[in-house]
């Protein structure tokens, strides 16, 4: 994921970039102010991202009356920064800026950065489902189900099957 | 500046002098201060601007041009500073730098510079020092754990302090601000017995015991503090006049009429006004307006960005553009991206209650 963070976290302006999980845990922080100081005098990535989430979840709950969604997207600005919010399943994309920056300007970076992270998530999930194992995979220790052709070997699992447990040397 | 430059330079000096003496106006105030800038002589830029603050004092641009002049010496002592504390790393200097820097309101720099100071020398005025930035900054944002921090590094700097009326007044700064009467007194009782017999420290202690008995804890008085984003001495609320419907109705009309535009709402304490949608829904259009300001600016000042000046909620629904002010707050619904037009209106509509953006220290 830092390589989905990493060119946002470097726009001119932009102090944090965080990828923070639904339930408020950071999964990645990326930025000039990423590292807590030893003192703890300054927000961590962690209560911001906790604090960013729960801002994100009161406010849809208070638009829900009105028969909206969840908010995709959010911006507060603030007298010293700007923080910027972008709800994406599974994930909400968090932005601290200066107060100068526009938050138009984070618009296309921050769509691009969820792309991003939604396509390595589709490849990873696309390893997974693949039934074959890679080519130059090692065998296994046990045989495999596909080589099972060799007669007087049963798989202990099928044990229990109609077929009776019988090995070649009995 | 080369040679010649300084030359020419002495001669447009010359002449603008001779100018401003035949005719004192403000444009030949300016056009001499300015030349004074050119040459880097930012004394007698703020020399030349006192001067010509005294014949006109509030011409906008004599201020600002002295106030930047100010600025740009502040800064040129401050590369002084930290060049010579690389060279060798000292208290003095440190003090000055932190003092500079408070005074251009560079509070984060200024408590980091404290911090470096403390932990070089463990001078308990860099604490003292640490103590203070905290402090403003916790009575810009409100924000408990400043306050907390805050009243930590202080306990921190009386240990290293421990009759020193700094540490004392800087903390009763705080409680009395946030109404926590019980612990001023008590620091108010110790500054009595450091300073016997102050008459400015008697008065303070007598009004203050008298609101001793109804006075929360710190922790509650600093959790009230965040929640309702104003001190005890904060001018009250209801002091500036409320406008009418009939100054506030019009621009909500005009707004909502708009193509893309489905509800524009005003909301000042308990009342609103909305146009667009009608009856049940109205009213819950006001109420999501509400509480969406409430929470944005709670969550502001948690998050240590200050007082929250603008509010975007964006989704399949459209987008909610909010503009909080101090009194009042003024929301669009729209079904496009929000223009700079729409923000401006909702800025004057805001800010008919009152001032709608405190400016805060710029970020550092």
């Amino acid at each position: 994921m830092i390589e989905v963070l990493d060119p946002l976290s470097k726009i001119p302006g932009v102090r944090l970039a965080v990828l923070v999980a639904p339930d408020g845990v950071p999964v990645c922080v990326r930025g000039k102010h990423a590292e807590v100081p030893e003192d703890g005098t300054r927000e961590s990535a962690d209560s911001l991202a906790a604090l960013a989430t729960s801002w994100l979840f009161e406010l849809a709950r208070s638009v829900a009356p009105l028969s909206w969604n969840a908010p995709k997207r959010v911006v507060l600005r603030a007298a010293r920064g700007t923080l910027v919010m972008l709800a994406v399943p599974g994930a909400v994309l968090v932005a601290i800026c200066d107060r100068g920056v526009s938050p138009d300007e984070l618009r296309l970076p921050m769509e691009g950065a969820v792309a991003r992270m939604q396509r390595i998530l589709r490849g990873m999930g696309a390893r997974n489902e693949s039934p074959e194992p890679p080519p130059n995979a090692p065998d296994g220790a046990l045989p495999s189900r596909a080589s099972d052709q060799e007669p007087g070997f049963v798989h202990a699992d099928n044990r229990s099957s109609e077929s009776p447990a019988v090995t070649g040397q009995d | 500046m080369s040679l010649v430059d300084k030359i020419f330079s002495t001669v447009r000096l010359r002449d603008r002098r001779s100018k401003l003496a035949d005719s004192p106006s403000v444009q030949n105030y300016l056009s001499l201060a300015q030349e004074h800038v050119q040459r880097g002589e930012m004394q007698e830029v703020q020399r030349v601007c006192a001067e010509a603050l005294e014949l006109y004092p509030s011409n906008a641009e004599l201020l600002r041009l002295v106030e930047r002049a100010r600025e740009l010496e502040r800064e040129d002592r401050t590369r002084e500073l930290y060049r010579q504390l690389r060279e060798a790393p000292r208290s003095a200097i440190y003090r000055e730098l932190c003092e500079i820097l408070l005074a251009s309101n560079r509070i984060a720099r200024a408590e980091d510079c404290a911090a470096e100071w403390y932990s070089h020398t463990g001078d308990g005025n860099a604490q003292l020092v640490r103590a203070e930035a905290r402090t403003r900054r916790f009575l810009a944002d409100k924000r408990r754990d400043d306050g907390r921090l805050a009243l930590e590094l202080v306990a921190a700097a009386e240990k290293l302090l421990p009759n020193d009326v700094r540490t004392h007044k800087l903390e009763l700064e705080i409680y009395e601000r946030i109404g926590a009467w019980r612990d001023a007194q008590r620091v108010l009782a110790r500054l009595l017995e450091i300073e016997p017999g102050d008459p400015n420290h008697e008065a303070r202690y007598r009004a203050v015991s008298t609101r001793v008995d109804r006075s929360p804890n710190v922790d509650q008085a600093l959790r009230l503090a965040e929640k309702e984003g104003r001190l005890v001495d904060d001018e009250p609320r209801a002091d500036s006049p409320a406008p009418s419907n009939g100054t506030v109705r019009p621009r909500l009309q005009a707004m909502v009429a708009e193509e893309g535009v489905h509800a524009a709402v005003y909301v000042r304490g308990a009342t609103a006004l909305v146009q667009g949608p009608k009856g049940a829904t109205a009213e819950r259009h006001a109420r999501a307006v509400r509480e969406v300001v409430q929470k944005s600016a709670g969550a502001a000042r948690k998050l240590g960005l200050g007082q929250a000046t603008e509010i975007a909620v964006e989704g399949d629904f459209g987008t909610l553009l909010i503009t909080p002010g101090e009194l009042a707050s003024a929301a669009l619904w729209l079904d496009k991206d929000p223009e700079d037009r729409h923000r401006r209106g909702l800025v004057e509509l805001a800010g008919l209650a009152g001032v709608v953006v405190a400016t805060e220290e710029a970020a550092s």
